[in-house]
């Protein structure tokens, strides 16, 4: 971190009374999740809580896990860097999870399979081949994905408390969250993340407005617009101008992931299988509609908040940049919390901060329990010679929670991020979502699907890999030394909207061909 | 560029307006239904004879 940086980051408002309140809400979420663990008895109840979660119960667990820290900290980078014009993220993602909802595309057909994990459909339509190797591409995808939400946690922690980003302190505290969630998850299971997400939810949601509101009263509602258009002009405001953070491929590929983050992304699919019925399934997606959108939107008018501020703050000014249309990354990731630190009254910033590590560890805890008991669901027990018990499945998951949790700390402070952190997620999410978004429509909706085109499909969605610029550079930079060709120019074009596009084309075509050419001989059911 | 930022204006409005309105019956209801789950789940384990709430007959 810069020195001017590290110098603003001190003059935040967070006091010893607010670390007060961060201390008594994490105890009382673990409190919670502990005693959680005498409702699990079987594999059943540790996924997916033994399948008994209502309407209001399962919106709240929805958005507890869909709303997460990192979720706040890249749409606010969104919003930092494109303005207004990054509101048609959530406007997409809240159009189509209403479109989800009522139709009950793809989770209703899922919930009435009665399975635990996507990758067990799979196994039951397509057999035991796809299952496995669709659990691996999941959990590699997924872990990956994952990977930088504990470096974004820790750079909202500094920001907004004003703790050293150098030496041990930010170790500390990033350990003890991580210690305190695998804790409770190992435990509880789904029960567990599902009372926690209801505690986290009620906190989140009343802090968010609350936040919102404060920020609106600071800066003035229409002294927020007039700084957009004196910034970036048309571009902050219309997403399809190209010379924007966005353009037309960028918008077509947002309305794509609105589908993935409400009926493709394991976390989010969980939660519809968790749910006692169908009906249920569909109501809690068309009311959680605006949970989606809300995701994205308020993070981005905090973000377009944080531009203001610093823009009309020359003290702030030349830390982010020398200019602030476009700051590098991490650079961009202070500018929330920085706001949010010199916006917010002792008391309520503490409250705040309480409510975003509860963001933190609710998705966390999710994405654990969904990562682990899919690897011993899909991967471990179908490779097994002799049938696990139950009690060995859920022992079997608890550990690999452990070990994904090592994981996720040691890619988060090690992989060199060169894009923006929604891009970032996007693409490692893509290495997956490409693949099962064919797998699924085509499973679920068409009879000549077979293994073999859901195979294809699979492995044609990893090449999404492609569109990390950290991949891209390697390969330029390889190019350059072995062949003597410099590839900077095409790499440039490659940007992670065009590859994603382009890799789910490839996929639905692989499912397409492959199911043409290599039909099943008849319904796999080993799976 | 005015129908962009009229869009975003409604946009904002309207998401925080019926957000803040499910936020408080997600929490008066939500209470309901973790109750419920709880319920459910300890009959369960009672009709499987695998009562997991030994200590407490009653529930939580």
């Amino acid at each position: 971190m810069q020195e001017s940086l590290q110098k603003i980051v001190q003059g935040t408002n967070f006091t010893g009374f607010d670390w007060g309140i961060v201390a008594v809400y994490l105890a009382i979420s673990v409190a919670v999740g502990i005693l959680a663990r005498r409702y699990v008895a079987d594999m059943a109840d540790y996924v997916v809580a033994g399948r008994g979660i209502r309407t209001a119960l399962g919106i709240a667990t929805l958005t507890g896990t869909e709303l997460g820290l990192v979720t706040v900290m890249y749409n606010a980078e969104k919003g930092f860097n494109g303005g207004f014009a990054a509101f048609h993220i959530g406007l997409a993602a809240g159009v189509v999870a209403f479109f989800v909802g009522v139709t009950g595309f793809i989770i209703a057909s899922l919930r009435r399979h009665e399975v635990l994990t996507i990758p067990e459909f799979y196994g039951k339509r397509f057999g035991k081949r796809t299952r496995v190797l669709g659990g691996i591409i999941l959990a590699l995808g997924g872990i990956l994905n994952m990977g930088m939400f504990l470096k974004a946690g820790s750079i909202f922690i500094v920001g907004i408390t004003g703790l050293p980003a150098e030496g041990a302190a930010l170790f500390i505290v990033m350990f003890v969250l991580l210690a305190l969630v695998l804790f409770y998850t190992v435990l509880g299971g789904m029960v567990s993340v599902v009372l926690t997400d209801y505690v986290q939810f009620v906190v989140l949601s009343f802090g968010l407005l609350l936040a919102t509101g404060l920020a609106i009263m600071k800066l003035g509602w229409a002294n927020i617009f007039t700084s957009i258009i004196e910034l970036k002009g048309e571009a902050g405001f219309n997403p399809l101008v190209a010379e924007g953070a966005f353009g037309p491929d960028y918008v077509v590929w947002m309305a794509f992931l609105g589908i993935v983050n409400c009926a493709l992304w394991p976390t989010a699919v969980t939660r519809a299988l968790a749910c006692e019925s169908e009906a249920v399934v569909k109501r809690q997606f068309t009311c959680g509609a605006f949970a989606f959108a809300i995701r994205v939107i308020v993070p981005s008018f905090w973000g377009i908040c944080a531009l203001v501020l610093i823009a009309q703050t020359p003290a702030l000014t030349p830390a982010f940049a020398p200019e602030i249309i476009k700051a590098e990354p991490y650079t961009a990731w202070y500018a929330m919390p920085v706001f949010l630190g010199r916006v917010l009254p002792v008391g309520l910033i503490g409250i705040i901060t309480a409510a975003m590590i509860a963001a933190f560890m609710s998705t966390h805890d999710s994405y654990f329990l969904c990562w682990s008991s899919v690897i011993t669901n899909d991967v471990a027990v179908p490779l097994m010679r002799k049938p696990l018990s139950q009690r060995a499945q859920v022992t079997l998951a608890r550990v690999l929670i452990l070990v994904i949790g090592v994981l996720i700390f040691l890619i988060s402070f090690l992989f060199p991020i060169r894009e923006d952190l929604w891009d970032y997620m996007a693409v490692t999410g893509a290495i997956y979502f490409s693949g099962a978004f064919a797998v699924l429509v085509g499973g679920l909706y068409w009879r000549r699907a077979s293994s073999t085109g859901a195979v294809l499909a699979m492995i044609a969605g990893c090449f999404a890999v492609f569109g990390l610029e950290a991949i891209q550079k390697g390969i330029a930079s390889a190019s350059e030394k072995l062949l003597g060709r410099n590839l900077d120019g095409l790499m440039g074009a490659l940007t992670g909207a065009r590859v994603g596009l382009a890799v789910v084309s490839l996929a639905v075509v692989a499912m397409v061909a492959g199911s043409l050419l290599f039909p099943d001989k008849k319904a796999a059911e080993e799976g | 560029m005015a129908f962009w930022i009229t869009l975003w204006k409604v946009v904002f409005i309207v998401t925080v307006v019926v957000f803040a309105g499910l936020a408080v019956w997600v929490t008066i209801q939500g209470a309901r239904d973790i109750k419920a789950m709880l319920l459910t789940l300890r009959k369960r384990h009672e009709t499987d004879g695998e009562a997991v709430v030994k200590d407490e007959p009653n529930g939580a």
